[in-house]
């Protein structure tokens, strides 16, 4: 909210206060000043009076005028269209700083005349330019008569020394969006005296309006009568209040609506009286018909919104806004004040739908309204409708009344406070907290009942008198000390430490850790939708169309993430990122690495080969990281699975399988897509992590190593070209039994000397007996068993 | 003959010093040394003379043969090592050319932030729990003292999936689940990081998706002492030794009292556009846990006393490295993340 300093300053004394202090100690006690403005930024002005005003010689539109400012008279250029002798004008003397404008003013020549100051308007003092009129914004301020030429005091003759604070409320504390609760507020930060104005209900006559409700959404209704007022403009001091908290001045009626509204919280409404159809108003929830408001526009009412009735005829959306043909004009003598308590939340779903937020509806809906002060809030406006609108006669007041009679007792000692706290609060400390706050308590035997005002409705438990106790006295009174609790470190849980072995890893490879976006776009969202049938999960009131749908896998993520720098000219890009992942089915958690134009390659040393197998290795890697050998996983072709999909290379990528499920797939991304997110080559992997988590790694099992030196013997065979090598590997191992340590490939060969339709697959066997040294009879006999095997199952034939 | 013998001595070491090639001195050594080779004259020679003179006379020629053979030896030794320097040479290369790379990746920084968290709290004997990120409305506001229609739900403008489904506002569900969890009612100390969601438009100081730690403890005699040392504790790890905490009055549905915690800029109050001018820079937001929390965790509030500290990690990795713009920590940009390779 913002508030004008000075309009405080009238009911609470700040005086000694510095602004700094203010807003710091304002800060500590809870409510934070985002903003300090002061209404206008000059030095060194004066008031002066244009003593003679002629055309400047060399200037169209120039003045050269002598002003008399008490102690000296001034020549002084001025090039503002309303300059004229006789007026009071706003002197800035030489030397003067107009922040506003960043202008000092010196003495000099205006195209050769001499010109020793300037006559300002208020924009060149810096006030807000909302706050002026046309003519105020084009030309010089001209003083009224009254003005003291030689005063150099001119802020303050213009109410404009005044500091306007913009200070943030949490909701508990809406209260203090009223000036005059936010008043009593800074009265107990800063342990100074309110005063606020006594309200008396001077009323003189009998009320004929009689009201009542047939909804629970309104506790409360009142309707006062007031008859033989005159519309005309407010007074200046009302109208400069109002137009220093947003609110623009209309005529004195409503303006003083508006600002018994702004002092106290409590919406009002005023109905011409002459204009309503009964003296009956009946409060309702279950109208459905459209409404004129009085801003010209029509609201269509729905079942459950609030409307005040009178006759058949709805005259005020209920806390909201009025009517058009009940609303003041200049012509309405005689007025029907409402006050009024209505549902909050009502009036805030109701408000949403309507695209309106007036004051009032903003003020019930946030409680701003203390419920048992709204009958002062309907005498404080009808004395002023008396004092500044001639009102004639003051009704009454007339009510319908269901509040709950609702005085909040708490119960608290100052033991419990100090236990709380861990401080050492005396009882006359805590009185003072009570008392600074206006609580009414009873003391005794170190125990309180406080009573609550009915304004303070945050407040409801012993915790919450608490809270008020340290807030008042200080935070800094509460020690520093450690809990006694047991500190026996419980570590990391399995899952969170294999995450960080895979970080680690992955890490170290040199890929760079990322963290995007959980929405995406609906399009992204089905073109990366491949690998499963679960739905998607979708926001209901997406912000914008970019940020809709909850990703259930990072693949477009990723890879949007790699076109971000390639845009930037950082070609290579190896990222990888483990987060969750959501459909309606399930949460899950995902890897991913992405690598872009190479790992670790620079343009000079780029021997690197940046393919699938660069990809499945660092799968392989992380297999066997976790324990899991390669009796548990296998790779297939992807397409085998996926059959219809763009998004992988057909011919380059695979699934991996753990126990013969599939838990990801890895590959080079499909040139189409590539295309699509506009990125250079990449390689793309994703994991299942939440199931890879739940795997059980294989134990170690030492195994001792042979005291035999091992024998390497080498095979190259000719197979089908479409064979894969695995099978020819499987083929070997199981042939060649216990004795056969490792078979590893050294070379796949297809081209010249080799049959079309068929490749050369060199590998290298290792043989080893933990009993004996191997001899060649030995190994020979293997050897052969081997190749027989991989000529009947692998139809291999060994190259010549 | 001995005079011969001596001249060709005197020959071959005059004769090997002018060579300068392997290949030369391996020609002339065959010429000099082998069976038909210089020597060969001296052995035939060696037969005509009288048995007697034969011993003596073959001890000579096999003395300057040796000493020739040593001598060849030598020089071949000097010229290998001559041509391997001159090999060794040409091979020079360009030390400054940057090296293979091996560069490790970087951890992004906000997990960094976290897990610097993480590390202080883990020695306490804290544990990690993590929830799910698509809440139930129960978990994220009923639990937590945010009825609906109360007025903080309008703190945490919320992206909705069903009327009572939502992408978590903050990570203090995970208390309410917590809580409930534990049957027993037995002491609670935990640590919650994740990522929460707010219905914000991304600019420099907003982002619709952002990252937040909670702590929470709950036992009997916690007090706002043991708060305010936790606290304390923290801002020092993370932030240095050096620094002090100032706790200010706020409000979030789920403390009473409720603080918003600054620590001490390192301008040392003398002002600086990072704190504003006013010495402090906010951090973080915490408080005693709130009666109604407890008691809807299953809690018996006149038992049971707890406090929970809130950390916005982007805040605090934005602080920490100096990062003007929130952007920076969700677009992935490898200029900002590889900065970071240093902290594991």
């Amino acid at each position: 909210m913002k508030f004008s300093l000075n309009l405080i300053r009238q009911y609470v004394d700040l005086d000694g206060i510095s602004l700094d202090v203010f807003c710091e100690k304002c800060s500590l006690a809870g409510f934070e000043i985002e903003g300090v403005y002061p209404m206008a930024q000059a030095t060194n002005l004066v008031i002066g009076k244009v003593l003679s005003c002629k055309a400047h010689p060399n200037s169209d539109h120039l003045h050269v005028c002598e002003v008399d400012v008490k102690d000296t008279i001034l020549q002084i250029v001025c090039g503002a269209p309303n300059v004229r002798v006789g007026i009071k004008v706003i002197v800035a003397l030489v030397g003067a700083e107009l922040k506003a404008k960043n202008i000092t003013i010196q003495s000099g020549k205006i195209r050769d005349v001499v010109s020793n100051g300037m006559l300002c308007s208020l924009v060149e003092l810096g006030v807000d330019e909302n706050l002026l009129s046309e003519e105020q914004k084009q030309g010089i301020e001209i003083l009224n008569e009254d003005a003291v030429v030689g005063n150099h005091n001119v802020l303050a003759y213009l109410g404009l020394d005044d500091v306007m604070i913009d200070m943030s409320v949490t909701p508990n504390r809406n209260d203090v969006l009223a000036i005059y609760s936010l008043c009593k507020e800074l009265g107990a930060i800063f342990d100074r005296k309110v005063k606020i104005p006594e309200i008396f209900d001077n009323y003189d006559g009998d009320n004929d309006f009689i009201c009542d409700s047939i909804t629970d959404k309104c506790r409360y209704f009142s309707i006062r009568s007031i008859r033989g007022v005159d519309v005309h403009p407010s007074p200046l001091w009302m109208q400069d209040i109002l137009k220093k908290h947003e609110i623009k001045p209309i005529n004195n009626v409503i303006d003083i609506g508006n600002y018994v509204t702004l002092m106290t919280g409590q919406p009002l409404h005023m109905y011409d009286a002459d204009q309503l159809e009964t003296k009956k108003y009946l409060i309702k929830d279950q109208v459905e018909e459209k409404v004129l408001a009085l801003d010209d526009k029509e609201y269509q009412i729905q079942k459950n919104d609030i409307v005040v009735t009178n006759g058949n005829k709805v005259v005020c959306i209920a806390g909201v806004i009025g009517d058009n043909s009940t609303k003041i004009t200049e012509h309405t003598k005689n007025i029907a004040l409402e006050a009024a308590l209505f549902d909050g939340y009502q009036i805030a779903t109701s408000c949403k739908r309507y695209g309106i937020l007036t004051v009032a509806a903003s003020n019930f809906s946030k409680k701003v309204v203390d419920e048992y002060s709204i009958s002062l809030a309907s005498a404080m406006a009808a004395n002023l409708l008396k004092e500044y609108a001639g009102a004639k006669s003051i009704s009454k007041l007339n009510c319908f009344d269901h509040r709950l009679a609702k005085v909040q007792e708490i119960e608290i000692t100052i033991d419990e406070i100090n236990h709380y706290l861990a401080t050492h609060f005396t009882e006359k400390e805590i009185t003072s907290v009570w008392q600074r706050l206006n609580f009414e308590y009873a003391y005794h035997d170190s125990s309180y009942v406080v009573k609550i005002p009915t304004y303070r409705n945050d407040i409801s438990l012993k915790a919450d008198l608490i809270e008020e106790v340290v807030r008042l006295l200080g935070f800094e009174n509460v020690p520093f000390s450690y809990p006694l609790f047991d500190t026996q470190e419980k570590g990391l849980t399995d899952i969170q430490q294999k995450r960080n072995l895979i970080k680690n890893y992955l890490l170290d490879l040199g890929l760079n850790e990322t963290l995007s976006y959980t929405l995406i776009s609906k399009s992204t969202a089905l073109y990366y939708d491949v690998f499963d049938h679960d739905d998607f999960i979708v926001l209901n009131h997406p912000l914008t169309v970019e940020k809709e749908y909850l990703r259930k896998n990072l693949m477009p993520s990723l890879l949007q993430t790699i076109a971000y720098n390639q845009a930037r000219k950082i070609e290579q890009v190896a990222i990888f990122e483990m987060s969750n992942v959501y459909s309606q089915q399930n949460e899950g958690e995902k890897l991913a690495i992405a690598i872009s134009n190479g790992l670790n390659t620079t343009q000079h040393f780029n021997d690197r080969k940046v393919d699938f197998y660069m990809i499945k290795g660092i799968v392989e890697g992380l297999l066997a990281l976790f324990g899991i050998d390669a009796t548990r996983y296998a790779f297939e072709n992807f397409d085998k699975y996926y059959p219809k999909q763009i998004l992988m290379h057909p011919g380059k990528s695979a699934v991996l399988k753990i126990n013969g499920q599939i838990f990801g797939f890895l590959g080079e991304v499909h040139p189409q897509t590539l295309q699509r997110e506009n990125l250079a080559p990449t390689l793309y992997f994703e994991l299942d992590l939440k199931k890879f988590m739940e795997l059980k790694t294989n134990k170690i099992k030492y195994q001792p190593i042979s005291k035999f030196p091992p024998v390497n013997r080498d095979i190259a065979l000719l197979v089908k070209a479409d064979l894969p090598v695995i099978q020819l590997i499987k083929t070997i191992k199981k042939a060649g039994g216990s004795l056969l340590q490792k078979v590893e490939v050294f070379d796949v060969y297809q081209g010249e000397h080799v049959q079309s339709e068929y490749k050369s697959v060199a590998l290298t066997m290792t043989f080893v007996d933990s009993t004996k040294t191997l001899l060649d009879a030995d190994i020979q006999q293997i050897f052969n068993k081997i190749y027989e095997a991989c000529q009947k199952e692998c139809q291999a034939e060994i190259r010549k | 003959m001995l005079e011969k013998l001596q001249e060709l001595k005197k020959e071959v070491v005059q004769k090997i010093q002018t060579i300068t090639q392997a290949k030369a001195l391996q020609e002339y050594k065959i010429e000099i040394l082998s069976k038909k080779g210089a020597f060969s004259y001296f052995m035939e020679e060696l037969k005509k003379v009288p048995n007697e003179e034969k011993p003596s006379l073959g001890q000579k020629i096999n003395e300057v043969k040796v000493q020739l053979t040593s001598l060849f030896e030598e020089k071949e030794n000097e010229l290998k090592q001559k041509e391997l320097k001159e090999k060794l040479e040409k091979e020079r290369i360009d030390v400054t050319l940057p090296g293979y790379q091996y560069q490790t990746g970087s951890k992004h920084p906000m997990n960094i932030v976290i897990d610097e968290i993480i590390q202080i709290f883990l020695p306490l004997g804290y544990k990690v729990e993590e929830g799910p990120e698509v809440e139930q409305d129960f978990y994220n506001f009923e639990c937590l003292n945010i009825p609906k229609n109360h007025p903080a739900r309008d703190m945490q403008d919320t992206f909705y999936i069903t009327d009572n489904v939502l992408l978590r506002t903050h990570t203090s569900p995970v208390q309410a689940r917590t809580m409930e969890k534990n049957k027993e009612k037995t002491p609670i100390k935990i640590l919650c990081p994740g990522k929460v969601y707010r219905r914000d438009d991304d600019d420099a100081t907003h982002s619709h998706q952002f990252m937040q730690l909670e702590a929470l403890v709950i036992d009997k005699d916690i007090t706002m002492a043991n708060l305010k040392a936790t606290l304390d504790l923290v801002a020092k790890k993370l932030f240095g030794e050096k620094r002090q905490i100032r706790l200010r009055a706020s409000y979030f549905p789920f403390t009473e009292p409720s603080v918003e915690v600054d620590v001490s800029c390192t301008c040392n109050r003398k002002g600086c556009p990072v704190c504003k001018d006013t010495g402090w820079i906010e951090i973080l937001g915490a408080g005693m846990v709130h009666p109604n929390v407890l008691k809807m965790g299953g809690y018996d509030p006149s038992q049971y006393k707890g406090f929970a500290i809130g950390f916005g990690i982007d805040r605090i990795t934005m602080l920490k490295y100096g990062i003007d713009d929130i952007r920076h920590l969700y677009n992935n940009d490898l200029r900002v993340i590889t900065q970071f390779k240093k902290e594991r």
